[in-house]
This record gives structure tokens, sequence and C-alpha cells, in this order.
């Protein structure tokens, strides 16, 4: 049992991870048909994952319910919606001009927007209180912030054509610039992490306990 | 007793009522959307090189196209998404379409919808083929890769793919003569990572604002070769198709909500400095 909770993973990612690495090496056929039957499985394993989610997400609110957690009506309220769904969905498809499709259409649609929406009313709100110029690097990017806000929207190109060269000019350089900085500090972690992985050094993919 | 001293017009300012922000705000939203300025848009050359690409390609070109997002960035991202299909339409070209998002299909599926009410010759399974939501994200990406009838063996309407006409022409990534995707999330770096760098398809990306930056770098290093940003990129594009709709009509309000953000924080921050000159003084006179 030690076994297959601790040293099969292990050799498993090892064996899988050389394999995958060594096949970019080895352009052949047989390399190839192994890279997309490969990918196969990682759909159904990826398949399964979302099935454990949402089982995960049942016993999560079960437990809320059944011990009368403060807010236990909410989760009542996401019990009801996700089996009625379910059950919709697998009759009638999911489909527009179906129920579910109805569902998706004027209730999921309206309510994710209207989430997203409130954002604005926030920010406007957030930025009038928190957006100071407190020191010399807050007030280059309250600047560089104002002039791509103001610079990217038709207003910005009719008070000036220059606010938006100057927006296009902070996007193509100083911003562009940043986020390839983080692209490649992620790129070279992931490779980092993959490393670790495959030689079983980072385990903490499989969990705690014993 | 001490005397309470009333706060100053500068402090009141900085302590407005938030729903007094919210008023304005929304005034900002509807009054343009009642009363359009017509503001003058501006085509940028990251919009103008997906439009181009889509344009030069031979009639009958195969492009992919994903949309991976959901309700909540469909204001940007559902306007850019039925202009750039429509523009696709009127070229002709076979067009398949995969989400990667689990609650983006039903989106597509109206998006079509709406564009059969304009083009009803364009068929389902012959012109397009409507692939549908598969579990995996960038696992998906290596899988069409492969194929297209292997990794959504149905489309979305449940029909088989196999044997399909447009999929016995167009069954792999690497037969696309294009892509665009239309990102809410990084998914697009996996389009771009494990899909059509490997296949060599050039791809166009249309995105949020919000994540507009982060692909920048790619644009650059040419591994975009366009982007089409937020609501104001959807706006171009359909200055280009010449069908102004629903981003255009929304440019106003979003100029004015972007104008009156600009203002109120100029106005916090002078105020704010006012006010810390004001403090100074007093604190300079009790000593």
């Amino acid at each position: 049992m030690q076994f297959l909770r601790k040293q099969f993973p292990v050799m498993l990612a090892f064996v899988m991870g050389m394999a995958m690495f060594i096949r970019e090496f080895v352009p052949s056929k047989f390399s190839e048909q192994l890279y997309y039957g490969f990918t196969d499985w990682a759909i159904v394993i990826v398949g399964f994952s979302a099935v454990f989610a949402i089982l995960s997400l049942l016993h999560h609110h079960m437990n809320k319910v059944r011990r009368r957690v403060e807010g236990y009506g909410y989760s009542v309220i996401t019990i009801l919606a996700f089996i009625q769904m379910i059950i919709l969905g697998l009759i009638f498809s999911v489909r527009p001009g179906t129920p579910a499709g109805w569902e998706y259409q004027w209730l999921f649609v309206p309510m994710q927007a209207t989430m997203f929406a409130t954002l604005a009313f926030f920010i406007a709100s957030a930025a009038f209180r928190a957006f100071r110029a407190r020191t010399w690097e807050a007030l280059a990017l309250l600047l560089a912030g104002l002039i791509v806000m103001i610079g990217r929207v038709p207003i910005g190109e009719f008070i000036s054509p220059h606010l938006s060269t100057f927006s296009d000019w902070i996007m193509n350089n100083p911003s562009m610039a940043g986020f390839r900085g983080i692209i490649l500090g992620v790129a070279l972690a992931q490779i980092a992490i993959s490393v670790r992985i495959i030689f079983g050094i980072e385990r903490t993919y499989m969990g705690g306990g014993d | 007793m001490e005397k309470v001293q009333k706060p100053s017009f500068i402090e009141r300012f900085l302590q407005l009522d938030r729903r007094i922000i919210y008023t304005l705000v929304a005034l900002a939203v509807a009054i343009p959307l009642l009363f359009p300025l017509g503001l003058p848009i501006k085509v940028t050359p990251e919009v103008q090189s997906v439009y181009d690409m889509i344009e030069d390609l031979p009639e009958g070109s195969n492009i992919l196209m994903s949309a991976d997002f959901d309700p909540a960035s469909m204001p940007e991202l559902y306007p850019m998404m039925k202009s750039v299909m429509r523009h696709i339409i009127r070229k002709h070209h076979k067009l398949a379409i995969t989400v990667l998002w689990p609650n983006g299909p039903n989106l597509v599926a109206q998006c079509i919808e709406e564009l059969k009410q304009e083009y009803p010759e364009w068929t389902n399974t012959v012109d397009y083929v409507f692939l549908g939501y598969q579990v995996g994200g960038a696992i998906v990406i290596i899988s069409v890769g492969d194929s297209f009838s292997g990794t959504f063996p149905k489309d979305y309407y449940g029909e088989s793919t196999d044997g399909m006409p447009i999929i016995k022409e167009f069954n792999q990534l690497g037969q696309a003569d294009y892509m665009v995707m239309f990102e809410a999330g990084n998914s697009g770096d996996w389009w771009i990572v494990y899909g059509t760098e490997v296949h060599d398809v050039p791809v166009g990306g249309g995105v949020t604002a919000v994540v507009a930056p982060m692909y920048y770098p790619y644009l650059q290093a040419k591994q975009l070769n366009g982007i089409i940003g937020g609501l104001k990129g959807a706006a171009e594009y359909e200055k280009l198709t010449d069908v102004p709709a629903l981003a255009t009509s929304a440019m106003d309000s979003q100029s004015m909500v972007h104008a009156l953000i600009f203002v109120a924080i100029v106005l916090a921050n002078i105020f704010a400095l006012m006010l810390v000159g004001q403090k100074r003084r007093q604190a300079r006179e009790e000593m």
C-alpha cells in the first residue's frame, strides 16, 4: 500500500516525464503516436478530475447544510441549482431552446454579466479614493495609467491624437517589457517545477497524510 | 466647550460619498447610450492586421476559432467574435470553432444562430463546424494537432464529426491557414505555445482589455499577428467590416466613464496635495 501511495506515483511521473521529454528529440511515427495517445489519456484523466471537483463541491455544501453553518441557505440553493441543472441537462441537453439553455441565457448570463459590470462602479470609487501619487513611483504609475486609460478610448483621440500615440507607446514598450519579464519568469519556474516533479524532488502534488 | 471645526471643502470632496460616484458612473454609461456622441473610432494597426489576414486569404481557406470565455467577458468578446465570424462568412472561408471554457459554448451557439439569420446559406458541417467544449485545456490544443474528429468525436449539436464534409478537408490544427482566438484569460498562451508555434499557423487574438497587455510580448515577437483589444478593438473591427453594432454603440459610454474616472483621479490628487499643504501651514502657524 505504501508503495502505491509513495513510490509508484514518483516512478510513474519519472517514466512519463522522461518519455515525453525524449520524444521531443525522436521524430518518428511511433513517438508521434505515443504523444497523441498520452494526450488522449490525459483528456480522460482531466475529465475524471472534473467529476471529483463536482463531488467535492457537493460534499462541501452538504456538510455546511448538515451542520447548519451560518449562511447554509446559500448552500441549499447551490445544491438545488446544481441538481436541477444536471437533471434538465441530462433529459433535454443544455443547448439554446432547452430548459437548461433557457436558464443559461436568462439567469446565468445576466447574473455573471451583472457581477462583472458592478466592477466599473467599485473601480471608479476605489480609484478616486486610493489612486494617489504619494511617491515618485506611484506618480509614474498614476500618469501611465491615466494616459493609457484615456488614450485607448475614442475621447482620447478626440482630445489629442498624441494621447493615443503615447498610450500605444506605453503599451508597446514599458508595459510589454514588464509582461515579457513575467512570462519568462513563469516559463523558467515551470521548467524548474517540471524537473523537480520528474526527479521526485517535488511531491506536494501527491497530497499530505499517511 | 471646544469648538468643533467644520471640515473644509477639500476634505468633504475627498470623502465624497461613494453613492455619488456610483450615480455619476451610471449617468456616464446611460446618457451616451440614449444620446450617442458619435466619437470617431480610429483603427489601430493591431486590429487592422487581423482584418487584413482574413481579408487576404484566398476564398475557402481554413480558419480555426477558439472562443475561450464565458458570460462575464461577453460584453467585450462577443461583439468582436461576431464581427470576425461575419467577416469569415463573407469571405467564404471554412470555419472550425472550439471552446476551452465550460460556460462558453452556448454563447458561440447564440452567435451562430444570429449570423445564420443574416446569412441563411451558411451551412453547418459544410462551411463551418462547431466542435463545442472539450475538457483538458492545453491538452485539447495538443490533441487537435492530431485530429479534430479524434478530440471532438461529436460536435456541439451531437452529430458525429467523422465524415463531415468540412472535416474531410480540415481535420487538424496544422491544416488551418489562420487561427483566431478569443481569450478572457491565459488560454491564449497555450494556443501559441502548444498550437500555432508547433504547427506554424499564424494566429490573431481577440482579448479583453484587462488581459491585453499580457499578449503584447507575443505581438512584438510576431507570434501573434494582431490583437483585437477590449471593446475598443471590437468597435474598430465593426468599423472595418462596415457593420456598426454592439461595440460601436457602447464606445461613447466607455469613453465617458474613462473620462469621468480620469477627472476624478486628477481632482482627488490635486485636492489631496492641497490638503497636505493646508495641514503643513496650520502646523507651522500652531508652532
